[in-house]
């Protein structure tokens, strides 16, 4: 719920390096962790007018920032196809969330992602991703997480701007200790399809399953429609229906209607 | 011999006026020639292009990293409905992200800030 308070916070800011040998980059700064496809997501440049609840649940209703040093390097590989490593690590922002914390000693949180993409056809493309988290939590004990993200996007060369079609899925588990004794193992997982069946009209479906961090008898089901248009570059328009049920309280029926409006010049989101 | 010297003037005039008018036609069909010949020889030279193009340049790159900031802001605005709790409809400005990102130094470094301010 609102409270028509505005507050602010920088969300992101980085000083990535461009010319380092052996297919290198390095970023320093506060960034959002490669963790699968959504958290490196700023919320303008998704589909969906939320995220799925896998990231709501795990980390925070726009994921998760981390304060440190990201560094990447494009595996070179005989099979000719894209691979990226990247390692991460650092200290989780001021906002803490539901699976991380700055913590109270030395320990730092660490990410590790290997992006693989392929050229299916000429028209399509195949991206399997695999992710590792580690890090402080909020019970004075460290949290561990293991993901999988694969997408398929087909967007034919004839049709370059009218039609398109994304298929994108994310798997993260998580074993987070609470004490001594007590470790919650946890899963969530979402599927999103979207297509473009128009120059400026998308419409979209998504399936969310997502258990919380710390307690492995809560689960959120969720059941997403979208329909989006967008008239420019510069605007989006978005009709969201979700139903959400809950077994620790009652179901949802929500509809939110998303205007996006930009000025100037913004920096290419990733692929 | 009136009738002899008017004679004689009419018949220098006529030869006068004739050799003058041969050669202006011989001078008209030795232009056309002329322009006749130069045609064919251009006709039987190689083609060539009058002005030598420049060579094909090498395509420029769609975008040039540069010192000067790029600025953005985006908003988000949303209303909605939700059948659950006492305010079931709600509007409000969700979000507002400004973002400058600029080059720090050529071949050195890419810096980009984002700033968002919710409600």
């Amino acid at each position: 719920m609102t409270t028509g308070e505005i507050g602010s916070d920088l969300e992101i800011a980085t000083l990535t390096s461009l010319t380092l040998p052996y297919q290198l980059q390095l970023t320093l700064g506060k960034f959002k962790p490669v963790i699968g496809k959504i958290n490196i997501l700023h919320p303008h440049a998704f589909s969906f007018v939320d995220f799925p609840k896998l990231t709501a649940n795990y980390f925070d209703s726009e994921g998760m920032a981390l304060e440190g040093a990201s560094l990447s390097w494009l595996v070179p590989n005989p099979y000719d196809f894209y691979q990226e490593l990247t390692i991460e690590a650092g200290r989780v922002g001021a906002e803490p969330n539901a699976s991380l914390v700055r913590g109270e000693n030395s320990q730092l949180s660490y990410v590790g992602h290997l992006k693989n993409f392929f050229d299916v056809s000429q028209n399509s493309t195949l991206e399997f991703g695999i992710t590792g988290l580690n890090g402080p939590n909020h019970f004075g004990y460290s949290t561990t997480m293991g993901g999988l993200d694969l997408t398929y996007k087909w967007k034919p060369v004839q049709y370059n701007v009218l039609q398109s079609f994304t298929w994108q899925n994310e798997l993260l588990l998580s074993s987070m200790r609470i004490s001594g004794a007590a470790v919650a193992k946890t899963h969530g997982a979402y599927s999103l399809a979207e297509y473009q069946f128009a120059q400026r009209w998308f419409v979209g479906g998504r399936y969310d399953y997502s258990q919380y961090p710390d307690d492995a008898n809560r689960r959120d089901i969720a059941e997403t429609a979208l329909l989006r248009f967008q008239p420019t570059e510069f605007q989006i328009v978005a009709l969201e229906f979700q139903h959400t049920e809950r077994n620790y309280d009652r179901s949802t029926n929500q509809v939110i209607l998303r205007f996006i409006f930009g000025i100037g010049t913004h920096a290419a989101h990733q692929y | 011999m009136n009738l002899f010297k008017t004679a004689s003037f009419l018949i220098v005039a006529f030869w006068l006026s004739y050799t003058n008018v041969a050669a202006q036609e011989k001078d008209s069909s030795a232009v056309a020639d002329s322009l006749l010949l130069l045609q064919l020889q251009r006709s039987m030279q190689p083609a060539t292009p009058a002005v030598q193009a420049p060579a094909t340049p090498a395509p420029a790159p769609r975008s040039t990293l540069s010192t000067n900031p790029a600025i953005s802001a985006i908003g988000d605005f949303r209303t909605s409905y939700t059948n659950v709790g006492p305010r079931k409809v709600d509007i409000y400005f969700n979000q507002l992200e400004l973002q400058v990102s600029s080059v720090v130094a050529p071949y050195e470094g890419l810096i980009s800030c984002s700033h968002s301010a919710r409600t």
